[in-house]
């Protein structure tokens, strides 16, 4: 269906390029996030399901048998709000419920419960780091469906018959729907990033996309460079990952353009997006407007908000991720750069951390982070080390500050440090203060500083290599680092490098 | 017990019962003779449960082919309220599908007839209606098959069957009695009631089944004041000392706007009637006005409908409840697998399924007032519709509202007529007619309650004595205040006295 960009990466981007240069695209982006609340939105199941378990969480209020009735969780009213209040929306002043009416196997009742008229949230925004300003519509709470298994196909069309698992039926969402205000598809996907990252700071969800608790659709339409006004969009679904979003966009983009320079029309429908063949294909036309037949839920009384519960869930926010970067980079407090403050804020848990060595236990700043950035990174994604996820690191915000803090004070040097840190992070069992140190006295790792114990060390390398003390002596003082280098490696590592290099200037140009 | 059973056996022509629980019953009732210790205030009574009553382990039907072999996994609030107060559930009764209806008429499990047109049985002449939804339950009772019975009032439900077959019949406020497990066909109007022959025992069994529920969210928080109290049980224990019971003090309204041209005369006599009987227990007697009365009926419609077609939307065919016997699959594999059939194609062959499953199960009333209720919502239907009726509704609780802070309780009919023949054609429109009295209170979500205080002879059927009744309106979770009128309303009528025998005795075969 898809007529495909065809021809490698760079024949399409091209093409991309040329199509941008006249076509401006008008991208919106529709969120559903799981919340991370323990049991399901409107019964006592719990929320946390084994996907290889069909229907083991389920009861008769979520699978929708006849007598039951919703009872409304509070707590995913508390988190949908948070995320709301971190995305600078006006709350509600009342929770109302209404029920969306359509006929299909994965909702139970036939209908779903969702915000209508009233959405908890309204009238927001979200910048983007990269300076665009995205207005939020809307943020509502819903129940999510169950899930179709099809056997035989992906999808129901062509299926010989469809399994329904009920796990995910009433799981609690937060839908959040963006306004058309992002313009390319690295755009859309930095939206998606940015998203994600609030969500996961205020803990209203985990946002694991490969998981499905954040799903995106995209609406994509284009419009000739100068033009005001919309033109059809055209919604995108299954798009699974951040990649995905900006591929897909781009390829709308491209597809719509030779439509319209065809002189065709770009019809209002569904696609679905093949990550395989990285095209999207039609699922659906739209024929106006679905009526969904919306009416207040009348087995759920509103529930009004007061703003006092408003006002403390508001005051148990985190500092958001803009505000955070803005923290660390700014010149008069932490004055990191942007690659790194990049890093440390992507992962709360990262930033926790650093906060902590900082804050707690008193580590230099540049320091710190240049570790976390670093060596500690490269173990996580490396091959050697044992641990693979930051939350699972051995090593503690306190002995990171006093491996800095050794090394600064020149009680350790860098290379043992690197040495010493797989099995800070892997096995460590200190935690104490000064557990570091200890580590290190106990393995006689200590620096050596002594200039008399450096000047033997000095004189046992010149007294082993004479050639290449007399080719330094003629002129050839390259050879300096050959020296240095084979002092420290003789200390094991442990002698000071400009302690041994000034000795080893010394001991070349004297005797 | 035996005596309830026996009765039950006796009347079975009725069809007041879908399912009886008679070895289920017997059992129970001997385990509880052996008890010494009350398990409470209902030990050993035999209750009947309107069938749309969820029971764990037994069959709900809700009257309908749709749910004709549905068995819930668990109890309905009420009826595990009954139990542990040691009630006996001697049986699930018929009722309107889905209580969709005043006569206990559409049923997928036959009419429900009105044990008061015995005298009738001779000859040709016709059998009367038992009123519906709540017929069975109305029926049980009134032959003596249960010492009192479970309904459910939408519009009427409980209050227009109790006055048809001369018994009390008590909808609460809206929120007092949890509906969970109660199947549903209005939400926002779906009210547990209860029928029995005294107020005195409708107090008793509301104080068992009434109180918050965590299961029911639209059940209100506010503890339940106990009914059967001191003052009941006096005003109960002798004619002598009800009649003592002074209503000094008390204001009765009576609503110019029921005073509808459908009345019969001897309604219209009975309402006067009624109002001199409070005077003259001491009561204060005035006029008030509700003047969007009129307006009730179509707005009661129009939420009904409504509701009931998004309750009901749960029934397809797929999870629980009647399939149509032409199988998805059949549907599916026309069109080949795996060719070349799309999404539409699918869809289209699984909401032929859906339409085939839903058209067979559900019986014609229900279908009626689904699609009415889907038309009303509809985007181009909304604002004319369903929107305008919850603005009236607003405003006729409001108005309700307002006379109540003038008086303490209304004083109206309970229906314009007596018990119809059965054999009447069911006309939808003339049938709805019968809940014009009934549905103000439900949309105003206040309590009410049904009295028998007279008999008068038949308009359908000349010569027969049929029962009257009257519906007094209550404030707000004013059950008792209710109650205690609705005592001296009876004990000055003396209705129970007047009760031909072959109401209770004769039987059908
Ligand atoms: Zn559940």
């Amino acid at each position: 269906m898809g007529k495909g960009g065809g021809g490698g990466d760079g024949k399409k981007r091209s093409e991309l390029q040329e199509v941008l240069e006249r076509y401006e695209p008008v991208v919106g982006v529709e969120v559903h996030a799981q919340l991370l609340s323990d049991t399901k939105a409107y019964c006592g199941c719990s929320s946390h399901y084994n996907p290889n378990i069909p229907n083991a969480n389920i009861c008769p209020v979520c699978t929708g048998e006849p007598g039951t009735l919703p009872v409304p969780n509070a707590r995913v009213v508390e988190l949908a709000s948070k995320a709301a209040m971190a995305l600078q929306c006006e709350i509600a002043h009342e929770v109302r419920y209404d029920r969306k009416n359509y006929f299909y196997p994965d909702t139970p009742k036939n209908y779903q419960i969702t915000q209508y008229t009233h959405p908890l949230g309204a009238g927001g925004c979200l910048e983007l780091p990269s300076g665009r300003r995205v207005s939020i519509t809307r943020l509502h709470v819903e129940e999510d469906s169950a899930k179709m298994v099809h056997q035989g196909s992906d999808s129901l069309a062509g299926s010989t018959h469809s399994l329904v698992d009920f796990n995910r039926a009433g799981i609690p969402l937060a839908e959040i729907v963006s306004e058309p205000d992002m313009r390319s598809g690295a755009e859309a996907a930095e939206y998606g990033r940015e998203l994600q990252k609030i969500l996961r700071y205020v803990g209203a969800s985990d946002g694991n996309m490969a998981e499905g608790s954040m799903r995106l659709d995209i609406n994509v339409s284009i419009r000739p460079r100068g033009e005001e006004g919309l033109r059809p969009k055209v919604e995108v679904k299954n798009v699974n990952s951040f990649k995905s979003v900006q591929q897909a966009v781009d390829f709308e983009v491209v597809r719509q353009a030779r439509a319209y320079d065809a002189g065709e029309v770009v019809r209002q429908e569904t696609r679905m997006w093949d990550e395989k063949e990285l095209a999207s294909k039609l699922m659906r036309v739209k024929e106006g407007e679905s009526d969904y037949r919306y009416f207040p839920e009348p087995d759920v009384p509103p529930l009004a908000l007061a703003s006092s519960v408003v006002q403390a869930w508001r005051a148990t926010l985190q500092e958001l991720p803009a505000a955070k970067r803005a923290r660390y980079q700014d010149p008069a407090g932490l004055n990191l750069d942007a690659e790194t403050t990049k890093f440390l804020t992507d992962d709360l848990a990262v930033a926790r951390f650093f906060e902590a060595a900082v804050e707690q236990h008193g580590a230099e700043p540049k320091e710190a982070a240049k570790w976390l950035v670093g060596d500690i990174a490269g173990h996580l994604n490396g091959n050697k080390g044992r641990v693979k996820e930051f939350r699972k690191i051995k090593l503690t915000p306190g002995g990171l500050a006093e491996l800095v803090d050794l090394i600064g004070q020149g009680n350790i040097t860098g290379k043992i440090a690197k040495e010493l840190l797989p099995e800070l992070l892997d096995e460590w069992e200190g935690g104490e203060e000064g557990a570091v140190l200890a580590l290190v006295q106990a393995r006689g790792l200590e620096a050596i500083t002594d200039p008399a114990v450096i000047a033997a060390l000095v004189q046992k390398v010149l007294e082993a290599n004479p050639e290449k003390v007399e080719d330094f002596r003629e002129g050839k003082t390259k050879l300096l680092g050959f020296f240095v280098g084979m002092v420290l490696k003789e200390s094991g590592s442990r002698a000071n490098p400009e302690v041994v290099q000034s000795l080893t200037v010394e001991a070349l140009n004297g005797a | 017990m035996q005596r309830c059973l026996s009765r039950q056996q006796e009347t079975s022509g009725l069809n007041s019962f879908v399912t009886v629980l008679r070895h289920a019953a017997e059992k129970e009732a001997a385990v509880a003779g052996r008890h010494r210790v009350m398990k409470g205030p209902l030990h050993g009574i035999p209750i009947a449960v309107k069938d749309n009553f969820c029971t764990a382990g037994v069959r709900t039907t809700a009257s309908s082919r749709m749910l004709a072999n549905f068995v819930p996994p668990y109890s309905a609030t009420a009826v595990s309220r009954l139990e542990a107060s040691g009630a006996i559930v001697v049986g699930k009764t018929n009722m309107d599908e889905f209580g969709m209806g005043s006569a206990t008429l559409f049923s997928h499990f036959g009419k429900t007839i009105n044990p008061w047109s015995q005298a009738a049985e001779e000859g040709d002449k016709p059998r009367l209606a038992a009123g519906g939804s709540s017929g069975g339950s109305a029926v049980a009772v009134a032959t003596g098959s249960a010492l009192a019975a479970l309904g459910s009032d939408t519009g009427g439900s409980v209050r227009q069957p109790a006055a048809f077959c001369g018994l009390v019949g008590l909808k609460p406020t809206y929120g007092r009695v949890s509906r969970h497990g109660l199947i549903a066909y209005a939400s926002s109007l779906d009210c547990p009631g209860v029928l029995t022959r005294t107020v005195a025992d409708a107090a008793l069994v509301l104080d068992v089944v009434a109180g918050r529920d965590p299961l029911d969210s639209t059940c209100l928080e506010q503890p339940h004041r106990p009914c059967f109290d001191r003052t009941m049980e006096a005003a109960a224990s002798s004619r002598a000392a009800g009649l003592a019971v002074s209503l000094r003090g008390l204001k009765v309204g009576i609503p110019a706007e029921f005073a509808i041209q459908e009345l019969e005369g001897s309604a219209v006599t009975a309402w006067e009637e009624g109002a001199r009987l409070l005077r003259d227990a001491g009561a204060d007697v005035l006029p008030v006005s509700v003047p969007s009365i009129p307006l009730a009926l179509p707005t009661y419609f129009v939420i009904a409908c409504a509701e009931a077609s998004s309750n009901l939307a749960r029934y397809d065919g797929i999870r629980f409840g009647y399939r149509a016997s032409r199988s998805l699959r059949a549907s599916r594999s026309k069109e080949g697998i795996g060719s070349a059939n799309t999404e539409e194609d699918d869809q289209r062959a699984l909401h032929d399924f859906i339409t085939a499953s839903r058209s067979q199960g559900f019986g014609d009333e229900v279908q009626r007032r689904v699609i009415s209720g889907c038309r009303v919502l509809s985007a181009q239907a909304y604002a004319t519709y369903y929107e305008k009726a919850l603005a009236a509704r607003l405003r006729l609780r409001r108005e309700m509202n307002t006379a109540l802070s003038h008086v303490d309780v209304l004083l109206t009919p309970v229906t314009p007529t007596g018990p119809f023949p059965l054999t009447t054609p069911a006309e939808p429109a003339a049938l709805m007619v019968n809940d014009v009295m009934t549905v103000p209170a439900s949309l105003a979500g206040l309590p009410a309650i049904a009295v028998p205080v007279d008999l008068a002879p038949s308009s359908f059927v000349p010569g027969l004595p049929v029962p009257v009744g009257l519906q007094l309106i209550g404030r707000h979770l004013c059950e008792q205040q209710l109650l205690i009128v609705a005592r001296a309303l009876e004990v000055r009528c003396n209705f129970s006295e007047r009760i031909p025998d072959y109401v209770v005795k004769a039987t059908f075969t």
